[in-house]
C-alpha cells in the first residue's frame, strides 16, 4: 500500500511540472507569465505608484494601448490615481523598429511641469516593459513634445527617468589612473579621475566607460571613439581579456598612432586593474591588425616608455577640508 | 525515567529545585534579566536615533547653506554651478553621500557621483520640493537618509529647481554593530553578577528558616530550655511564637495528663485504702461480734460500689475522648429525654424534699446520641440536687431556635465560689474537698458533661452565686455535623 502511495505522488508531480511548463511555454510574444507594471499617481500627485496587471495581448502595439487604457482606470481607487490629465486622450500609437510613438491630444499641454513630467515618466517606464517597446517618442497633434526652452525632448528610454532617491542604489568609490593621449598623438598622458559607480557594475567597465568618455582636459586627446562597441571585459588574475566590436578596428583618430591608443589603453588596465598583460579580440578573436601596423596577437605589458610626464594644473587639486 | 527519577533524588536537585531559595533566586533573575536585556534594544535605537537625527540637522544645515549659494550665483535664469564645484564635492564627502541638483523641467544639471546628468528625477521628494516644501526621507533598508529643499534665485525669489542630498549611514549601521558587540559584553558581565548576587541573596534569605528547622530538631527528644526565639523575620517571629505557644500547650496537656494520672491513682486507691483499713481492723481484733462483721463488711460493699462508678465513669470519659469515633447520632426528641431522667431523679430529689420542675415552650427534636446526651444532663440535674438545700428547687427549660436548642438547669443550692468557676469542669475537681466525701460522686461529672456537649459541637455555661444558686446553661445545634 505503502508503495502505492508513494508512485501516486511522484505521478501527481510530475503532472503538476509538466502542466507548469506547458503553461509557461504557452505565452505570447511578448513576455512570460509575470504581468506588467501600471503606473498610477498618488492623492497628492507627487509619487509613482503601481498595480500589476497580466495581458493576453499578442501584439505589440496592442499591448501598449491596453496599457494606456488600464492606466486610467486604477483598481485600488482610493488609493491609486490616473496620471492622466482631464481630457486627454491618445490620437496615435505607432511603432516602428522598437520604437514606440504616442500622439496625445491638445490637452497635454494644459498638464503643469510637475503633473506633466510625472506623467511622462510613467507612461516611458510603463510601455518599456514591453519587450520589444526600447524608446519612445512622444508627439502632441502635429507637433513633437518640447521642453520649455521649446527644443524637442526627442527619444526616452527607461533609464531617463530616475524614480528612486538618489541615494538608494549602491554606489563604489574608485579613483582611477587613465591614459589619453598627448596633443601630438604620440604619446599617452596620465590623467586621474575619482569616479564613483554603480554596484550593479564592475571596476573594469567603469574603466571603460571612462576611457570612452574622453578626457577632461582640453589639452589631451580621446583614444577611443564613441562609435566602438566594448562586447565584453574579463579580468582574471593577472591578466585581462578586453573584446571590442569591429567599430574597433575601424576606428579614425587623427594623428593617434596604434601604439599610443593601444597602450593607453593598456597601462590603464595595468594600474587600475593590478593585471600584468592585456589580451586584445575584436569580435572575440584576437587575429586581427590595429591601425595597418600593430597586431593584437601578442598580449601586451604595462609601457612606460609611451608615457609622457607633463605637469597639469587643476586636475590634482586636492579639496581643502571644511567648506 | 525512573532511572533519572532515582538521581535527581539522590543528587538533592529536586529538593533544591522545590525550594524557596531557588524560587527567590528564580526570581531575582528573572526580575533582573528583563531590564539588562531591553537595555541593549534601547541603547542600540537610541544611538542610532541619535546619530542619524544629528547628521540630518548638520546635513540641513549645510544643504540650506548651499541651497542659498546657489541662488546667489545665478545668471539670469541658469543655476551656475561650476564656481560651487568644489563646495559640492566637499559637501558629498564630508557626509559619504551624493548630492544632486534639478532644475524646473526635472532635469538633472548637477550629479556629484556625474552618472545622471541629463536625466529626470521624478522622486516624491524632488516634486514636493519644486513645490516650496523642504522634504526628507529615512530608509533602514537601504541605509540612507535623504532631504531635497527647493533653491530659490537670490535676485528675484524666483524658483530656480531643487537640491537633493543624500548621505549613506552604514557607518552608523557599523558602529551600531560595534556598539552592540561591546554592550552585548557588557550584558553577559552583568547577567553574571546577577547570576551570583541572586544566588548568594536568595541563600542569605532562607536561613532563618533553616534555624528554624535546626531549632525544632532538637526539640524532638525532649523540651526546649529557652523560648525558640527567632526574630529576622516577621513570618518567622510569628513562627516562633506559634511554636512556643504549642510547646505551652503540649507542655500543659502533658502536665495536666500527669496529674489525672495522679488523680486517678489517687480516686483509686481512696476506696480500697478504707476497704484495707475496715479489712484490716476486722483481722486484728480476735474476738469481734458478727454484728461488727456485717457493719464492716456494710462499709466495705459501700466502698466496692463506689469504686465500681469511679471506674465507670473513668471509662466513659475516656470513650468520649475518641473524637467522634463512637457516636450515636439519631434524630430524638429532647423533651422525652429529659423527662426521663426526671423520672429516674424524682426519687432522690423527693429525699431531699427537692422540687424538679420541667419548662418546656415546644417540642424539640434534634439529632443527638441518646446515651451520651443523657448522661451529660443527668449528672447536671444529679449536681443540681446534690449541691442543694433541703426544701429547695431545681429548674429545667427547654428552648430552641432554628439552629440549637437550649437546656437550662436553675438550682437555689450552694452555688459555686468565683474563684473555682473557671475549674469545675477539670476531672476530679471539687470545690469543698472535705465535704464532697459526704455528698459523694467521683469528681467526673462535669468532665463527662462537658465532654458530651463538646462532641455534639455544643457549649456549656456556667452561672453561680454563692449561696444562693446556680444555673447551667447548655447549648447544642439541632444538627449534628461532625
Amino acid at each position: 500500500m505503502r508503495e502505492k502511495k508513494k508512485l501516486r505522488l511522484l505521478f501527481g508531480i510530475a503532472v503538476f511540472l509538466l502542466c507548469g511548463c506547458l503553461l509557461t511555454a504557452c505565452s505570447g510574444p511578448i513576455r512570460v507569465g509575470e504581468g506588467y507594471q501600471i503606473y498610477y499617481t498618488d492623492e497628492s500627485h507627487v509619487d509613482l505608484l503601481t498595480e500589476t496587471m497580466t495581458s493576453d495581448a499578442e501584439d505589440t502595439l496592442e499591448l501598449a494601448r491596453e496599457m494606456l487604457e488600464r492606466m486610467q482606470h486604477p483598481a485600488k481607487e482610493t488609493e491609486h490615481f490616473s496620471l492622466f490629465p482631464e481630457g486627454l486622450t491618445v490620437e496615435e500609437l505607432t511603432l516602428n523598429e522598437g520604437q514606440l510613438t504616442i500622439t496625445f491630444n491638445d490637452a497635454y499641454k494644459k498638464m503643469d511641469t510637475a503633473q506633466e513630467i510625472l506623467f511622462r515618466s510613467g507612461v516611458v517606464l510603463m510601455v518599456t516593459q514591453a519587450a520589444e517597446i526600447r524608446t519612445v517618442v512622444i508627439h502632441i497633434g502635429k507637433d513633437v513634445l518640447r521642453d520649455s526652452d521649446g527644443e524637442p525632448v526627442g527619444a526616452m528610454v527607461a533609464s531617463m527617468f530616475v524614480k528612486n532617491p538618489i541615494g538608494q542604489n549602491s554606489y563604489r568609490y574608485a579613483s582611477l589612473t587613465l591614459y589619453f593621449a598627448n596633443e601630438k598623438g604620440d604619446k599617452i598622458v596620465q590623467e586621474n579621475r575619482n569616479i564613483h559607480y554603480s554596484a550593479n557594475t564592475t571596476l573594469e567597465k567603469a574603466v571603460m566607460e571612462q576611457l570612452q568618455k574622453g578626457p577632461s582636459s582640453q589639452q589631451l586627446r580621446p583614444v577611443l571613439s564613441e562609435e566602438v562597441k566594448l562586447l565584453g571585459i574579463t579580468v582574471d588574475n593577472k591578466s585581462c581579456v578586453v573584446n571590442f566590436d569591429e567599430n574597433f578596428l575601424a576606428m579614425k583618430l587623427d594623428d593617434v598612432t596604434p601604439e599610443a591608443t593601444i597602450y593607453a589603453i593598456v597601462n590603464c588596465l595595468c594600474d587600475v586593474l593590478g593585471v600584468d598583460w592585456v589580451q586584445f579580440q575584436v569580435d572575440g578573436s584576437s587575429n586581427a591588425v590595429f591601425g595597418e601596423s600593430l597586431s593584437l596577437a601578442g598580449p601586451f605589458h604595462r609601457n612606460a616608455d609611451v608615457i609622457e610626464e607633463i605637469q597639469e594644473e587643476g586636475n590634482f587639486g586636492e579639496p581643502s577640508v571644511g567648506l | 525515567m525512573k532511572r533519572i527519577k532515582e538521581l535527581v533524588r539522590k543528587t538533592g536537585i529536586e529538593r533544591y529545585l522545590k525550594s524557596l531559595q531557588f524560587r527567590i533566586f528564580i526570581i531575582f533573575f528573572m526580575v533582573s534579566i528583563i531590564p539588562i536585556l531591553l537595555m541593549k534594544m534601547s541603547i542600540l535605537k537610541n544611538y542610532e536615533e541619535q546619530s542619524i537625527l544629528q547628521r540630518s540637522r548638520m546635513m540641513q544645515n549645510q544643504a540650506d547653506y548651499l541651497a542659498v549659494k546657489i541662488g546667489e550665483n545665478c545668471l539670469g535664469d541658469e543655476m551656475q554651478l561650476a564656481e560651487l564645484s568644489e563646495e559640492i564635492e566637499q559637501f558629498s564627502k564630508l557626509y559619504d553621500g551624493r548630492l544632486v541638483v534639478i532644475n524646473t523641467d526635472y532635469q538633472i544639471i548637477e550629479d556629484s557621483y556625474a552618472l545622471d546628468v541629463g536625466k529626470y528625477l521624478v522622486t516624491k521628494e524632488a516634486m514636493k520640493s519644486m513645490a516650496g516644501q523642504y522634504s526628507s526621507v529615512q530608509s533602514s533598508a537601504y541605509n540612507f537618509i535623504e532631504m531635497s529643499l527647493p533653491v530659490y534665485n537670490k535676485k528675484n525669489n524666483q524658483l530656480m529647481g531643487v537640491l537633493v542630498v543624500s548621505s549613506q549611514t552604514t557607518d552608523i549601521m557599523e558602529n551600531r554593530t560595534e556598539l552592540s558587540k561591546k554592550v552585548f559584553l557588557l550584558q553577559i558581565a552583568l547577567i553574571a553578577i546577577v547570576l551570583i548576587a541572586a544566588f548568594y541573596s536568595s541563600r542569605i534569605l532562607v536561613r532563618p528558616f533553616a534555624r528554624v528547622t535546626a531549632a525544632l530538631e532538637k526539640v524532638s527528644g525532649g523540651f526546649l530550655e529557652n523560648d525558640l526565639l527567632i526574630l529576622d523575620y516577621t513570618e518567622t517571629r510569628d513562627m516562633s511564637e506559634a511554636y512556643n505557644q504549642m510547646l505551652a500547650r503540649m507542655k500543659a496537656v502533658d502536665d495536666s495528663r500527669q496529674e489525672f494520672v495522679s488523680n486517678v491513682s489517687h480516686e483509686l486507691k481512696t476506696p480500697i485504702t478504707s476497704m484495707k483499713v475496715l479489712a484490716d481492723s476486722l483481722l486484728m481484733q480476735p474476738d469481734v461480734p458478727v454484728e461488727l462483721y456485717q457493719e464492716f463488711m456494710t462499709d466495705i460493699a459501700e466502698e466496692i460500689e463506689r469504686e465500681n462508678k469511679i471506674i465507670n465513669d473513668l471509662l466513659s470519659l475516656v470513650k468520649m475522648d475518641k473524637k467522634a469515633s463512637d457516636v450515636n447520632i439519631q434524630s430524638t426528641n429532647i423533651n422525652e429525654l429529659i423527662e426521663l431522667i426526671l423520672k429516674r431523679l424524682r426519687p432522690i430529689a423527693a429525699k431531699k424534699e427537692i422540687e424538679l420542675v420541667l419548662d418546656s415552650y415546644k417540642p424539640v427534636m434534634a439529632e443527638v446520641d441518646e446515651t451520651k446526651l443523657t448522661l451529660a444532663l443527668s449528672n447536671l440535674v444529679e449536681n443540681a440536687i446534690k449541691y442543694n438545700n433541703d426544701g429547695g428547687w431545681v429548674h429545667l427549660s427547654i428552648n430552641t431556635d432554628h439552629k440549637y436548642f437550649y437546656i437550662k438547669v436553675e438550682d437555689n443550692g450552694i452555688g459555686i465560689p468565683k474563684e473555682d468557676q473557671e475549674h469545675i469542669f477539670e476531672r476530679f475537681y471539687r470545690v469543698d474537698k472535705s465535704h464532697s466525701r459526704e455528698i459523694g460522686g467521683t469528681g467526673l461529672g462535669l468532665a463527662i458533661t462537658r465532654q458530651a456537649i463538646l462532641m455534639h459541637n455544643g457549649m456549656i455555661k456556667v452561672f453561680s452565686e454563692e449561696g444562693h444558686g446556680t444555673t447551667f446553661t447548655v447549648r447544642v445545634p439541632l444538627v449534628y455535623q461532625a
